[in-house]
């Protein structure tokens, strides 16, 4: 019997700003933290790593349809992420960049980009 | 309404008046053409495979499909080629299984064959069509 363990679909993902649950293709949140760097006489020679200040910033990219933009520029909108890992957090939205595709017509996707306004929550999410 | 794309191209061509004039939805077919089929004739396939995509609510596939026109002279394979682009071309509209579609032109092209006593024009249209269906598992 094999003792492989399978990875988790994203599959199932989804997002709600607000009340609204978002039609989306993908979500991400890079979650960073500040990570300055010191050299002393008891460090051998290396600079060594702080942890300092966490920050992230992510994005929620959804097809355009009638509806138009979902998010605005500005916004500050209180986002549930789900997938395998759950992330909410209330967060700006800071750009959202439209491509429209004439030569082949694929469906317009519009990346909404976002920065934290409150530290963000993650929890496990859905196992299928 | 049709469920099937090769249906709908069927319903589009049988509704242009200008292409049902030149070469009668009767004689275009799906896949193989019967023998003996009088000239101008047509077949429509799906030459290459699809791509997909999904969103949380709807599933997204771009199919190429292909028209293929038969006739003895080439202005009337131009003729059937323009009214086949202006029939299909920017197409946007439902699907009876509750998917909605949209035709772009992907290339069009033609050849002069030789068959047994005669020459014969192939002309080649292909098209890229876009399809969103909700995701039944959504």
């Amino acid at each position: 019997m094999s003792d492989l363990v399978n990875a988790i679909s994203g599959k199932d993902g989804s997002a709600v700003a607000g009340e609204t649950t978002l039609e989306i293709t993908e979500w991400t949140y890079e979650p960073s933290i500040a990570a300055p760097k010191y050299a002393s006489n008891l460090t051998q020679g290396h600079k060594v790593a702080v942890a300092a200040v966490q920050d992230g910033s992510g994005t929620i990219t959804c097809p355009v349809t009638a509806s138009g933009l979902v998010l605005n520029l500005g916004e500050v909108v209180d986002l549930a992420l789900y997938g395998p890992i759950n992330v909410s957090l209330t967060a700006l939205i800071t750009s959202h960049p439209i491509t429209v595709d004439v030569n082949d017509g694929n469906p317009t996707m519009i990346a909404y980009s976002f920065e934290p306004r409150s530290k963000p929550v993650f929890s496990a999410g859905s196992s299928s | 309404m049709a469920a099937t794309v090769a249906g709908l191209l069927h319903e589009l061509w049988a509704a242009h008046t200008t292409l049902e004039g030149l070469l009668p939805a009767e004689r275009v077919f799906t896949g193989r053409v019967p023998i003996r089929t009088p000239m101008p004739y047509a077949s429509i396939t799906q030459p290459a495979g699809m791509a997909s995509g999904q969103s949380n609510l709807h599933r997204y596939g771009q199919e190429t499909w292909r028209v293929q026109v038969w006739c003895e002279r080439y202005a009337e394979g131009e003729a059937i080629q323009r009214a086949v682009e202006d029939c299909f071309l920017n197409y946007n509209g439902p699907l009876d299984t509750g998917g909605v579609l949209c035709i772009g032109h992907d290339s069009s092209f033609s050849l002069q064959e030789e068959e047994p006593g005669r020459t014969v024009w192939q002309f080649v249209i292909q098209f890229s069509i876009s399809i969103e269906r909700p995701r039944a598992d959504g």
